[in-house]
């Protein structure tokens, strides 16, 4: 018996001596290759595929790894998503904020019969969820440590891969790449959410599929046409572009249909509930954290530059419905008993700002949509976390069932307390910034619609407190306040977790300039280049 | 009439004159005490040396008569890969079942040589010939398992119908014939439109026979149940390589012959492409034997496939012939799979991915590549056929390809979500060939190498 303790300890022991050391050597062997790429004068090296390739290759790497070795899978995958991380980090410090221009390009042609080339690049606007992507996957690597036990190998595998074509989206500069990398990052994340989910995963998995997968097919038909008419597969070239009205707005339509599905946007949101819901917490992480994100990014990127005519026309639909989104999932929000359902309809609620901010077609707005895109990735994927940080306790998401967890889990209390607010907006956290930014834009553009969703903001403060409130005090002898003394609050593995969120929180809250003036060029160059074309046709 | 002067020149011929000798002395072979997968290593081997000689001879042989092009190269290619693999997947049978007669080698041989001539005649006899050669060596190979009722029901119903298309395809030659006293393509061409009204009624008796072999709605009562009643080797090469070459043959006739009757004959195939698409994706929903699942699907792949040609220009027929090699490449993987597994109800592929791991993940990069997500290589000639398509103004048929599309993503996807997500109910009693391991290693790697970096599908 004894010795049996002793041999767990020692193996404890070990293994946390293991994890050191890795961490320890992946930051070493990142700070080596970006030492190579300062000394290669100035990032050089093209550090866009680098991004994009580094985890496949990582992922090909724990292809060879025994199935039962899990916990060289684990380290291994923790390390690959730290060293990608920390290769994002020039992207940071490099990136020229006085110029417009796509920066870190580079391009191969690939299929040369067509003219399709192998162009990345990224402006103010993709870099930041190129890192805000890096940085929730070694969250989501780190909260899957224990809540993953079966098929381990496969599923850090997909997490890679997600994270490769999701950050492939935001740097293609090729509409066809882009297409590429849209869909391929349909499939780990189908395997995601139906594999490792909950009890109804294969369901919401099913759905997401479908759902995504007819948005995207109309938008390939629309990228066809626009090939044919144009000849030219470049992104930026075929902003440059000036097409008929009507042929504006067919293509308007084709393109809204895939990203209106990912944002989601209001009728066509009915697959968020269910996947966020049943997916793992890493899966909802990743939902909520950069994937829908990718619909409102290709809204800026192909919607607004290249159909200006038809945005305009739309406008007033585009605000009515991102309103409804707003209103809508935060009353739907109100009526929830599932924890993971409440915070996946808000993200509905949320992601209604985004579109409310982009549509208002000015500068406010449009920032105001950018950050809080951001910031949702941020409290949102941080919520998601705790809610499966607390799952992996008590093993029930219904909110009827929880009671008094402030008495036994203060810390967690706390942190939950910070994203609460957070998400409501309230003034000194990143909510607050990217809400008034976006209903500020909206003021300007159409009162009304301004008005109805500050309404909003009181919906959503009265389901968050009073989630908090039903969670963390009310002591009401229920199941969990009965078996209450048997969870422990975090452990380190956890805070450390959720401490760059907490930060980010905070940060952006106080002082947003940095995220701000990333994005600020290029919304400007958005912005003027959107108006000269409506300039000209008036 | 006037005989044309035919020189002698038979080089491009030399591949099929080598297969012709050595199918026959592997069908004597097989008349001996012969170890039977000495044979089919032989004729593996044999093939694969063959396949890159095949643009060496390319050219014209007797006159205009047999042409061998690049496209003709390509298509063949793309047949004796086929060929290979699916010799490779009926060696293994032969292993784990001993039922197979040796001469099914020989079938195949002997098939996919009517399949390589079919490809390259230029003339409506040799054409047709070389047609009857591919479709009776098919019938025999149907009916191979001779003690198996499944498998005798669908070859009488495979021969029957099939020699019902084939009559209505020689009156259509007849009236061909009849209309421009000719049976050289190149005089047709010239002649068809002195007799526009009888060679037209010819060329649609031609386009049954057509959709006969490909499968399209209405005319592919037979597919489901051959699929079904055949062998599984005999099946993964039934449902593609002879769609190979009776796609690229007809193809040519249909864009290079018939080219200024284009609207008539594309409006007459744009009705069945419709119906097929529509109706094979939705026959393909309540399947529950993977078989016919993947019978309705590839009926429901043709329909894709005739939007190339519905396109009528010669990039939509290129686009037809890269499709043909993937398709090839993902529909005899899938099956090579369902050899693997040995298991034909879908029910019994629950949690399969517990046992095998490579097979189940190999089955996914099928599916998602008859699906046409990318990175697979069936998005990649998926979006070319639709490039095709919406470049000759058919905007609307790819809209309804697309929906149909995702309905099929329904059915491919519960065959992964079976694997994947469900738990086993039993365990399977697979088999795990040297020869199925290969098959499905090369189809796999080939789906996602080309879907990656499309250097010869373009």
């Amino acid at each position: 018996m004894h010795s049996e303790h002793e041999r767990l300890n020692d193996y404890r022991g070990e293994l946390r001596k293991n994890l050191l050391i890795s961490v320890l050597a992946s930051i070493l062997f990142s700070v080596l290759i970006i030492a190579f790429g300062g000394w290669a004068n100035n990032i050089k090296y093209p550090i866009l595929s680098t991004l994009i390739f580094f985890p496949i290759v990582g992922s090909i790497l724990i292809l060879f790894i025994k199935r039962q070795n899990e916990e060289l899978i684990k380290i291994a995958t923790l390390i690959i998503s730290i060293v990608e991380f920390i290769l994002s980090i020039p992207l940071y410090f490099s990136f020229d904020k006085t110029i417009t221009k796509m920066q870190f390009t580079e391009e191969y042609l690939w299929i040369p019969r067509w003219g399709i080339k192998y162009a990345l690049g990224v402006d103010g606007i993709s870099v930041l969820f190129i890192l805000l992507s890096s940085l929730l996957t070694i969250l989501c690597v780190l909260v899957s440590w224990k809540e993953i036990n079966k098929k381990i190998k496969e599923f850090y595998i997909s997490l890679l891969l997600t994270h490769s074509a999701m950050i492939g989206v935001f740097m293609s500069l090729d509409i066809f790449l882009f297409y590429i990398f849209w869909e391929a990052m349909l499939i780990p994340m189908y395997l995601i959410v139906g594999v490792w989910g909950g009890p109804n995963r294969i369901y919401a998995a099913i759905k997401f599929f479908l759902y995504t997968f007819i948005g995207s097919l109309l938008m390939l038909i629309g990228i066809i046409v626009l090939y044919i008419y144009t000849g030219t597969s470049d992104i930026l070239k075929l902003a440059e572009f000036s097409y008929p009205y009507k042929m504006q707005l067919w293509l308007f339509w084709a393109f809204l249909a895939a990203f209106a599905v990912k944002v989601p946007m209001w009728p066509v949101h009915t697959w968020l509930p269910d996947a966020h819901t049943e997916a793992p917490t890493a899966g909802s992480v990743i939902l909520a954290g950069i994937l829908i994100k990718m619909g409102a990014y290709g809204l800026l990127r192909f919607n607004l530059p290249m159909f200006p005519e038809a945005t305009v026309a739309m406008k007033p639909l585009m605000l009515i419905l991102s309103v409804i989104a707003i209103i809508y999932g935060a009353l739907i929000c109100l009526v929830q008993t599932d924890l993971k359902r409440l915070i996946a309809y808000s993200s509905v609620s949320h992601m209604g700002f985004v579109t409310l901010g982009i549509f208002a077609l000015n500068h406010q707005g449009i920032q105001g949509g950018i950050l809080q895109m951001i910031n949702h990735g941020i409290v949102t994927g941080a919520l998601f976390l705790c809610v499966g940080m607390v799952y992996q306790r008590t093993h029930t998401r219904e909110i009827a069932k929880y009671g008094g967890l402030a008495t036994v889990m203060p810390i967690y209390a706390a942190l939950f307390m910070l994203f609460t607010l957070a998400s409501i907006g309230l003034p000194g956290t990143n909510g607050f910034v990217g809400e008034f930014l976006i209903l500020l834009g909206a003021f300007k553009s159409w009162k009304l619609m301004s008005i109805l969703g500050a309404t909003a903001l009181v919906i959503g403060a009265a389901y968050m407190l009073w989630l908090y409130q039903k969670v963390f005090f009310e002591n009401t002898g229920n199941y969990i306040t009965e078996h209450i003394t048997g969870y422990g609050d975090l452990n380190s593995r956890e805070i450390v977790t959720l401490l760059p969120l907490v930060f980010a929180v905070l940060w952006i809250g106080f002082y947003p300039l940095p995220i701000l003036s990333f994005m600020d060029l290029s919304v400007k160059e958005l912005l003027n280049h959107f108006n000269s074309v409506i300039g000209a046709m008036r | 009439m006037n005989i044309p002067q035919i020189p002698l020149d038979f080089n491009a011929l030399i591949p099929e004159i080598t297969i012709t000798a050595f199918a026959s002395i592997i069908f004597l072979l097989s008349l001996l005490k012969i170890n039977k997968s000495l044979l089919v290593w032989t004729s593996v081997i044999f093939l694969i040396c063959l396949i890159p000689l095949i643009p060496v001879f390319e050219g014209k042989a007797f006159g205009e008569f047999f042409l061998n092009d690049f496209l003709a190269i390509y298509l063949k290619i793309t047949v004796l890969l086929g060929t290979v693999i699916s010799l490779l997947l009926l060696g293994s049978y032969i292993k784990s079942r001993l039922i197979l007669l040796k001469e099914s080698i020989a079938l195949i041989l002997f098939a996919s040589l009517g399949m390589m001539l079919l490809i390259s005649a230029r003339e409506l006899i040799s054409f047709f010939v070389s047609l009857e050669l591919m479709s009776l060596s098919l019938y025999a190979l149907v009916a191979l398992r001779k003690y198996d009722k499944r498998a005798n029901e669908a070859a009488i119903k495979y021969f029957m119908l099939g020699g019902l298309s084939t009559v209505i395809m020689l009156f259509g030659i007849s009236l061909l014939y009849g209309a421009t006293k000719s049976t050289d393509f190149i005089f047709i061409v010239e002649a068809v439109s002195k007799n526009s009204e009888l060679s037209l009624a010819g060329l649609s008796l031609f386009i049954v026979g057509f959709c006969f072999k490909i499968a399209l709605i209405p005319f592919h009562m037979w597919s489901p149940d051959v699929y079904e009643g055949a062998p599984t080797p005999v099946t993964a090469f039934i449902s593609t390589v002879p769609k190979v070459a009776v796609f690229g043959a007809f193809g040519r006739i249909l864009i290079e012959i018939f080219q200024n009757y284009h609207i008539q004959w594309s409006s007459f195939l744009i009705v069945l492409a419709v119906i097929t698409i529509i109706i094979g994706n939705l026959l393909a929903l309540p399947q529950k034997n993977i078989k016919r699942m993947l019978a309705y699907s590839s009926i429901a792949h043709a329909g894709y496939i005739v939007l190339g040609l519905i396109a009528g220009t010669q990039e939509g027929f290129n686009s037809v012939v890269t499709y043909m090699l993937v398709y090839t490449l993902m529909n005899i993987g899938a099956f090579t799979v369902v050899i693997a597994l040995n298991e034909e109800d879908i029910e019994n592929y629950k949690g399969l991915h517990k046992f095998h791991p490579v097979f189940a993940l190999s089955m996914l990069i099928f599916m998602f590549s008859l699906t046409g997500v990318p990175p697979t290589a069936g998005f990649i000639v998926k979006f070319n056929i639709f490039l095709q398509a919406i470049k000759a103004g058919f905007t609307w048929l790819v809209i309804i390809a697309v929906l149909f599309t995702v309905v099929s993503a329904y059915y491919y996807l519960r065959v992964v979500m079976y694997m994947y997500m469900k738990e086993p109910i039993k365990s399977p009693n697979s088999f795990n060939h040297r020869e199925l391991e290969i098959a499905i290693m090369f189809c796999a790697l080939g789906v996602l190498i080309l879907g990656i970096l499309p250097i010869y599908l373009i």
